[in-house]
């Protein structure tokens, strides 16, 4: 049983306990257990006391508390955090000057009464889905820590499932958020693609990258995502113009969604576990119909090439005078992607368009789609090859087959945690996914898997509130 | 030599970069599964007035409210 966020904010507004005692709480956890996860990769200890307090006394003080109040969170270490370095999971990085300003959704946090307590372990400028990284070590799932946390926001992933944290923030520009979702077991939501402003994050691929949150409850999920809304012109690719919560529907039910479970590529690149997950949540949510999505190998394919020539652009100069101190395991494929022919690239986003409009038009029948978020649980740490199916794929990169042609539409996806039959204990999560700006539709259904009992966090390390 | 490691060693001197022997390699088999990839998109069915995604937008769209 974990506290939820929304249990220990409830708790402050009633004067149960103090955001100082919330915090002095998790951060004795976080250095007692980081050790054996290597979650976090800085803590912002005096930042995050000075934030509980102010929350308790606006308490004293008997002003109104914010919806987050107390609340505490940590993010992926390519966000901006004001007086840190943001690192990105780089070394080259390290050189940088400390960030000048929080980035604008970790003010929307603060502005939301939440408290900061450090930023999180992720693979090299995101460039994975197993944060191995070497710079800074693995990071390590919480269910067996021999195993990946899943990338590349593996650091958010593992610091929920250890209760290190009850929400934390990530990126996902082709699995990240809902990767480490499904092999650490929580929550996450990636959002439509323009959703949330990116501003102060550190960008991998400017076209695909979506920011969004992980939480070990899916009510402490939607309060963080509706307090994440605000439009900004300031992100060229915010394209949202207002807020839209999820809150006031999200205990409608599905009654009267179209609710259908993806087949063909979902199923081939589905172990057996992964399969059965997707069909009992397609069963929990009335969903009758398989459903074919347009062109996903196509799909995978074009985000693959877009990945590799938008992402090693961004360190052309330092591929070229400082390759060695890039990450071992990514860095042959950033290079790759700096070789790629234009016309390649030119092809996949012309493509893109084309899918876009076909997805769009699969939603003229459907409200809320299924289908696995990984193809395994949680490989080795280390593993070269997974096996699907009695096929080998390599291990890196196969983690996301199933989530890259759902995030190269644009669409909002739930991660929802679920424990299939013959994981060996472990979790493998299921993706829930609308049409773009459908966020409350996922977050409805994934409501309705939660009530079931059957998608659900198991923390295994619970702090002492 | 392979195909792709012939292009990505020439490209490795067009770009300037420095790599040994065994990160051509490497590197060249990154390239050669990129490519089985980039030929299942040359093979959908574009015309020439199939555009590429959108972004770049020179300023916003002038509204009624505001058509300057």
């Amino acid at each position: 049983m974990t506290v939820t966020a929304m249990n220990i904010r409830d708790a402050i507004v009633k004067g149960e306990l103090s955001a100082l005692e919330v915090v002095q709480d998790k951060l004795d956890h976080i250095q007692s257990t980081n050790a054996s996860f290597n979650a976090f990769t800085e803590v912002t200890r005096d930042r995050a006391l000075a934030e509980a307090k102010s929350i308790d006394a606006l308490r004293k003080a008997g002003e109104p508390l914010p919806p987050l109040a107390g609340v505490p969170y940590a993010v992926k270490n390519l966000f901006d955090i004001e007086g840190v370095v943001t690192l990105a999971g780089s070394k080259i990085n390290r050189d940088n000057a400390p960030a000048a300003a929080d980035a604008f959704l970790v003010e929307r946090m603060k502005a939301a009464g939440g408290v900061l307590l450090g930023a999180l372990n992720m693979d090299e400028y995101a460039y994975g889905f197993t944060t191995e990284n070497s710079h800074y070590g693995p990071a390590r799932n919480p269910h067996d820590t021999a195993r990946s946390a899943g990338g590349s926001s593996g650091g958010s992933g593992a610091a929920v499932a250890a209760d290190q944290v009850p929400v934390a923030l990530g990126s996902d520009t082709n699995g990240s958020i809902r990767v480490p979702s499904s092999l650490c077991g929580v929550w996450g939501l990636k959002p439509t693609f323009g959703r949330l402003s990116r501003r102060g994050s550190y960008p991998f691929v400017h076209s695909i990258d979506h920011l969004g949150p992980f939480a070990s409850d899916l009510l402490s999920l939607a309060y963080t995502y509706d307090a994440l809304q605000s439009p900004d012109p300031h992100d060229p690719a915010c394209h949202a113009l207002r807020v839209q919560p999820c809150l006031p529907s999200l205990q409608q039910g599905v009654a009267g969604l179209r609710v259908g479970i993806l087949t063909d590529y979902f199923d081939t690149y589905a172990s057996p576990p992964a399969r059965a997950a997707a069909q009992l949540a397609a069963k929990l949510l009335g969903a009758t119909d398989e459903v074919h999505w347009p062109s996903p190998a196509q799909a995978r394919a074009a985000a693959f090439i877009i990945t590799a020539s938008e992402g090693s652009n961004l360190h052309a100069h330092n591929l070229k005078t400082r390759p060695q101190d890039f990450e071992p395991v990514s860095v042959d494929r950033f290079l790759s992607g700096l070789m790629q022919p234009a016309t390649w690239y030119v092809q996949a986003q012309r493509f893109r368009r084309m899918y876009r409009d076909q997805v769009n038009e699969l939603f003229a029948n459907w409200d809320v789609l299924i289908a696995p978020a990984t193809p395994v649980p949680a490989p080795q740490i280390g593993a070269e090859w997974i096996d699907i199916n009695g096929l080998r794929h390599p291990c890196r990169p196969a983690l996301g087959l199933l989530t890259q042609p759902i995030s190269f539409a644009g669409c909002p996806v739930v991660a929802a945690p679920m424990w299939p039959d013959n994981t060996g204990g472990l979790p493998l999560g299921v993706q829930i996914i609308a049409a773009p700006w459908r966020e409350d539709l996922a977050l409805r259904a994934a409501a309705v898997l939660e009530d079931s009992g059957y998608a659900t966090v198991k923390a295994h390390y619970a702090g002492q509130l | 030599m392979s195909p792709e490691k012939n292009y990505v060693t020439a490209m490795s001197v067009l770009l300037d970069l420095n790599l040994s022997e065994e990160q051509l390699e490497r590197v060249a088999e990154h390239f050669a599964r990129t490519k089985q990839l980039a030929g299942l998109l040359g093979a959908v069915p574009m015309t020439p007035w199939d555009e590429p995604a959108e972004l770049y937008q020179p300023c916003p769209f002038p509204s009624e409210a505001n058509p300057s």
